[in-house]
């Protein structure tokens, strides 16, 4: 009977303390997200003109929520691409090929949002036949040089990839690793290049 | 002029050195501040999770972060002056970046070790408690039975006694 009585308890109290010693495994993951002017999902062209003039200015909120249960160093690159050049490879997990017009860096804690105002616009382009190249963007009020070409102006896209420091390989990876698996977030919003309202 | 050959010649030749040696300097300060900084900054990142998995209190953590991300800022705007020509101003903010990140390393390890005392600590006293507890939970609940059936005992014989005393006075 006594013996009984150890083993159960011996029992039920190894238990409580493996829960309460041992943290509950969760899911991990990011989460991302941009917003239009109005920190909603609408709103993401000035007027809902999604034909955008150069020098008029677009503003939108980029965010990303961290649920991977510890500290990351979070980078978040920006990428202009026309409907050519390929989006990122969710299978393969590799980046889009677009270029890159700015990167947003921050250590974020767990569970914790960091958002910020993403302002862009484009401040030159070229015209060359039926080509609309843009030459120079401005982002949150920086000029940044580029080359990114699109026939007529149409179909441009501005990627949002989200690139997380591998603790393994010590360096940056796009997405996150979660246990064995690796995961990758983007998103992209699309728009057209035209020439100055004159 | 031959001389005046001899003295092109000496002076190509300083030109060239100097040249070189800009060169050199440019390049050593070029890599110091794209590259030297990265790999501590990573350093810095892993060693604050390291310190979060032993179980570092969230404040501290939450410290570790605030000062990364000075650190970024730092870098950036290093990269900005540097792009914008002012070096000097670009090394000052790599320089406070990477004594912020040598602080941030060494607290974070201070952390680590105290967090892996306390986790130690913890699973020793789950080890010494545990059995501890079960002997106390079994030795009273040992007693406690047994007393509940003394009393039981005790009451079925003061019923048994209470029917043969009545039994008795009826003949």
């Amino acid at each position: 009977m006594s013996a009984a009585i150890f083993l159960s308890s011996l029992a039920i109290l190894s238990m409580i303390a493996y829960v309460s010693l041992v943290p509950r495994p969760k899911e991990q993951f990011f989460q991302i997200y941009v917003l239009g002017e109005s920190k909603m999902a609408e709103k993401y062209y000035p007027d809902n003109n999604p034909n955008i003039a150069t020098k008029i200015k677009v503003k939108w909120h980029l965010g990303a929520t961290n649920f991977m249960g510890s500290l990351q160093y979070v980078v978040l690159k920006v990428k202009l691409a026309n409907s050519t050049i390929p989006a990122p490879d969710d299978v393969n997990k590799l980046p889009s090929p677009g270029t890159l017009v700015k990167e947003f860096q921050r250590v974020m804690m767990d569970n914790e949002t960091w958002e910020f105002p993403f302002t862009w616009s484009i401040e030159n382009v070229r015209l060359t036949r039926e080509t609309l190249i843009i030459t120079s963007m401005a982002v949150n009020d920086r000029t940044v040089s580029i080359a990114s070409q699109a026939k007529n102006g149409q179909n441009y896209r501005l990627i949002v990839e989200i690139w997380t420091l591998d603790q393994l390989d010590q360096k940056m990876i796009f997405g996150w690793r979660a246990g064995n698996d690796r995961k990758v977030a983007w998103l992209q919003i699309w728009f057209n290049a035209t020439l100055p309202k004159s | 002029m031959r001389r005046v050959h001899k003295v092109l010649f000496v002076f190509l030749t300083i030109q060239i050195s100097v040249l070189g040696i800009a060169g050199s300097l440019w390049g050593s300060y070029q890599s110091v501040l794209s590259n030297a900084v990265d790999p501590k900054l990573i350093a810095g990142v892993l060693k604050v999770r390291e310190a979060e998995t032993e179980g570092a209190p969230k404040e501290r953590i939450a410290d570790f972060s605030k000062t990364l991300n000075l650190v970024l800022e730092l870098l950036e705007k290093a990269e900005e002056e540097k792009t914008g020509g002012n070096l000097e101003s670009a090394q000052a903010s790599v320089s406070k970046a990477e004594s912020m990140l040598a602080n941030v390393v060494q607290a974070a390890e201070r952390e680590k070790l105290d967090a892996a005392n306390r986790n130690q600590q913890q699973k020793t006293t789950a080890i010494i408690l545990v059995p501890l507890l079960s002997m106390i939970i079994t030795f009273v609940a040992t007693h406690t039975l047994r007393y509940l059936r003394k009393r039981s005992l005790e009451r079925l014989f003061r019923m048994k006694i209470q029917v043969r005393k009545e039994n008795e006075y009826k003949t």
